[in-house]
């Protein structure tokens, strides 16, 4: 199956340590800004089902040089509102067990509208989206999020 | 090895199913965010400002690196107004009823008796009425100082026959054996009133209160929550071997948050050693596995989370699934447990019914009977 | 053919006076004539009477006796210890329960473990005072290659993953012994009460106390890092409830250490798969209810990897391992594991 593509925003309206959560159809999906990269997550933690991107957007702990506690990837990891498990944003993958405990994570690109695209808007599959040409530049490129499964199982 | 001893009588499961005809579920627990300036009007003066700058909340360990306890996709504010709760619990999840257990349990455990007594009784004016009475849905716990048993007895009589009014609650946390004769006034008013106590699992090393395990005091959340589930286990075998059911047998007690997995090993354990060593309990003429199933009732949250679904189920089944298993949200703590996705599949829908309503419908049918049978108009 | 290895035998003494050649001087008044109120020898008052207990046997006293029993149930090795003996760690002052301790490991080098290459030994240290410990662990374990285990109080007023401790651990695992909680001094002298709600009031509350205050210090050594710190550390629980109470804490504390693994960041793996590694614990006080659904459950964790078969000869609670359900057990439960194998692996002095 192709990958589909959806816009999700103009970069100008995701900024850094931002996030939007989108619909695709029956999939909710958290896009982020993690220092100028985009990366996108399903809103679905694989514990209890909880609208994962909802968690609060911080940083983890490790140990340090010094062997004390300190904070570190900030930014990077998105933890799940209900119990807390940790994600790292930037692959889906778990903190504290990242071999098998994951969720699903999808690419992003961001890319100006070309003329002849054709593009699903998130939440308007039943609309006819038509075709619109934009200006190549990067002031007026668009987060686009592309549906094709990475990493594997389904869940 | 001995054989061990099992039950001597069966247990009776949730009497017969009366409110299946009912749509929805039973939420055993639901922190209802109870405001001080909802108190202290309900105070005495003397009171009302130390109550005001938050006094009474001594003994905490300083150990929870979290960021705090609540969920983090609901505004923990929801939990302080019935509509709030209504709304981010009730109407979510189709929960016919409720139990509330508010922000506060522990008034057993502090220092200044006259003080608990005081904040307990005006806890519970604002949670019965500025909650309880104001959602057709909703139950509420009375808070009780047990370690001044006239004054929770005169806080008893004074709840026992409110329509909405359906538990007590104290933290398990306790200055002494929860078992001990002292508190057998407040066993026996709370059986005579048919109002199940429950014992919710915190505060153990708080206040008046020993360290929370017999090895210490901890260093972090993560040791002291997940030792806690020793607190629950050392609870209920006081309450076992104390013989408090056999002198009270119409005494039942709801653990919450206290886990449920442990009532297995320690029925066994327990079961053992009356055999051995009856002559030093005489109260008890039953082994302690026939008073737990009994008499002792569980919440499933936070729901233990065996590799292998059905061996929580081979364990529930052991301790009661048909009977003594609750389901609670205990909304809006982090800890939630989701009433769709919380259980493993292995477990069917006739179970799944009996946890999520028949059970709870059951242990508290002295006031949800009533209620329904207003609501149809008999 | 002796195959089985028996991980808790307790054996005692039949004069108190053999201290004499293992206490300095200035501590012997004390300890054969006490301090007042029959405070001598090991003895710390325990708090209930087992009326089982009273006309049984503390421990074996003659080796012949143990080898007999050791030959009559095809008992190949034996790890030997005396229940009383980690009380040392209870008593109120520092340097005459080190010595007691050291006194009790000299009797029990020379008493027990010289007399056969089948008996291998538990010692007891002080852990309130860990620089004195680590001296005495690393004087015994040298004194004796049959010395295995450091048996630490359970009594504590702080749990053992507490920092004070490290040097104990450091010690045991340079010496190549595993460290071990045995049940019997919960509470007991200078302790915190024996549960969390200060003193039970009869026998039967009191012993589940072995098993909550296990859960407790091994919940504290693994959140505090001691595993990952000591990656070769073994710790053994013994009268502690064997493997079912600690599998279905394990349902908590998995599922509490995936959304708090940031509060410990040293912890760097489940609490069930560091018990795998790290934990073990003896058979003889489990309570088997139903027995089908007892060994169900532990095959679902496949506990047969963390039990060492005890029998606790000659005590009141003895198990005989001719009727013993984890050795009667068939696949696929590993009687191999439990009999022996476990064992040979966890104490590597063994062999």
């Amino acid at each position: 199956m192709s990958p589909q593509r959806h816009i999700v925003c103009p970069v100008s309206e995701l900024l850094p340590g931002q996030r939007k959560i989108v619909q695709v159809g029956r999939k909710s999906i958290g896009v982020f800004n993690v220092g100028g990269e985009f990366y996108a997550l399903l809103n679905h933690c694989p514990h209890q089902h909880a609208p994962l991107c909802l968690g609060p957007l911080t940083g983890t702990t490790e140990i340090g040089e010094d062997g004390r506690i300190s904070h570190a990837r900030e930014g990077e990891i998105i933890r799940c509102p209900w119990h807390g498990w940790e994600f790292d944003i930037k692959s889906g993958r778990s903190i504290f067990n990242p071999h098998r405990v994951r969720t699903a994570s999808y690419a992003v690109k961001v890319a100006p509208l070309c003329g002849g695209d054709a593009m699903t808007p998130p939440g308007s599959e039943d609309s006819d989206p038509g075709v619109e040409t934009f200006p190549v530049s990067v002031e007026d490129a668009y987060v686009i999020l592309i549906l094709r499964r990475e990493g594997n199982q389904d869940r | 090895m001995d054989k061990l001893h099992t039950m001597t009588s069966p247990v009776p499961p949730a009497s017969s199913r009366q409110f299946s005809k009912v749509s929805g579920i039973f939420d055993a627990e639901i922190h209802a965010s109870v405001e001080r300036s909802a108190m202290v009007a309900r105070m005495p003066e003397k009171y009302r400002s130390r109550c005001m700058a938050g006094y009474h909340a001594h003994g905490y360990l300083n150990f929870d690196q979290r960021g705090g306890g609540y969920r983090r996709d609901v505004e923990s504010m929801e939990a302080a107004s019935p509509e709030g709760i209504r709304r981010s619990v009730l109407d979510r999840y189709s929960t016919r009823f409720a139990l509330l257990t508010g922000t506060s349990y522990e008034a057993s455990i502090y220092p200044d008796r006259e003080y608990c007594n005081a904040f307990a009784s005006a806890y519970n004016g604002a949670l019965v009425e500025d909650f309880a009475e104001k959602d057709k849905a909703l139950l509420a716990s009375i808070q009780l100082n047990f370690n001044d048993p006239p004054a929770a007895l005169r806080e008893i009589a004074r709840w026992a026959d409110h329509p909405r009014v359906a538990a007590i609650i104290t933290s398990t946390a306790s200055t002494e054996t929860p078992g001990s004769r002292r508190y057998d006034p407040i066993f026996a008013a709370a059986a005579e009133a048919g109002l199940v106590i429950a014992y919710h699992t915190t505060a153990e090393g708080r206040s008046l209160c020993p360290p929370p395990t017999s090895a210490g005091y901890p260093s972090r959340y993560i040791e002291y929550h997940s030792a806690l589930a020793t607190g629950a286990i050392g609870h209920a075998s006081s309450l076992l071997t104390h013989g408090v059911f056999a002198r009270y047998p119409d005494l039942r007690v709801l653990y919450l948050e206290g886990g449920i997995a442990w009532a297995l090993p320690l029925m066994w354990m327990l079961d053992q050693d009356w055999r051995r060593f009856r002559d030093e309990v005489p109260d008890l003429k039953e082994p302690p596995s026939h008073y737990l199933r009994h008499h002792m009732y569980f919440t499933t949250q936070p729901i233990e989370e065996p590799e292998r679904g059905d061996d929580l189920l081979a364990v529930y089944e052991q301790v009661g699934l048909d009977r003594n298993i609750v389901y609670s949200t205990d909304f809006p703590h982090w800890d939630f447990d989701d009433p769709e996705h919380f259980l493993p599949s292995c477990f069917s829908q006739a179970q799944r019914d009996r946890i999520l309503w028949d059970n709870a419908a059951a242990l508290f049918s002295s006031k949800v009977g009533p209620l329904l049978a207003k609501e149809d108009g008999k | 053919m002796n195959d089985l290895i028996d991980s808790d035998i307790h054996v005692t003494w039949t004069d108190p006076k053999v201290f004499t050649d293992y206490l300095p001087k200035v501590w012997q008044d004390r300890f054969f004539h006490g301090c007042g109120h029959s405070q001598r020898g090991f003895a710390l008052s325990q708090p209930f009477y087992n009326p089982l207990a009273v006309d049984q046997p503390e421990g074996c006293s003659q080796p012949d006796e143990l080898l007999g029993f050791m030959d009559r149930h095809g008992i190949e090795k034996s790890i030997l210890t005396n229940w009383r003996a980690p009380a040392v760690g209870n008593f109120g002052d520092h340097d005459y329960p080190a010595r007691l301790a050291e006194a009790f490991n000299r009797w029990l080098t020379e008493h027990w473990l010289s007399r056969s290459a089948r008996f291998f030994g538990t010692i007891v240290v002080t852990p309130r005072h860990p620089a004195m410990a680590a001296a005495e662990i690393r004087r015994a374990a040298a004194a004796s290659p049959q010395v295995v285990q450091v048996s630490l109080s359970p009594g504590t007023l702080e749990p053992y993953g507490k920092p004070q401790f490290r040097p104990i651990f450091e010690a045991a695992v340079e010496c190549g012994l595993s460290i071990c909680l045995h049940a019997g001094a919960e509470g007991v002298g200078v302790s915190n009460p024996p549960s969390s709600h200060g003193w039970p009031r009869n026998i039967l509350e009191y012993r589940v106390c072995p098993m909550t205050n296990f859960i407790a210090h091994l919940t504290s050594m693994m959140t505090e890092g001691v595993f990952t710190d000591f990656p070769d550390l073994k710790l053994a629980g013994f009268e502690v409830g064997g493997a079912l109470p600690l599998i279905t804490y394990l349902w908590r504390f998995d599922k509490n250490y995936k959304a708090l693994r940031s509060e410990c960041p040293w912890m760097r793996e489940l609490p069930s798969a560091l018990v795998r590694k790290h934990v073990r614990l003896g058979t003889q006080s489990s309570a088997i209810g139903e027995e089908s659904l007892y060994f169900r459950l532990l095959e679902s964790f496949r506990a047969d990897e963390i039990l060492l078969w005890t029998s606790n000869y000659p005590r009141w609670d003895q198990i005989d391992p001719s009727t013993d359900p984890h050795l009667l057990r068939g696949a696929p439960w590993r009687r191999e594991l439990v009999a022996r194998e476990t064992a040979l692996a966890f104490y590597p002095r063994l062999s």
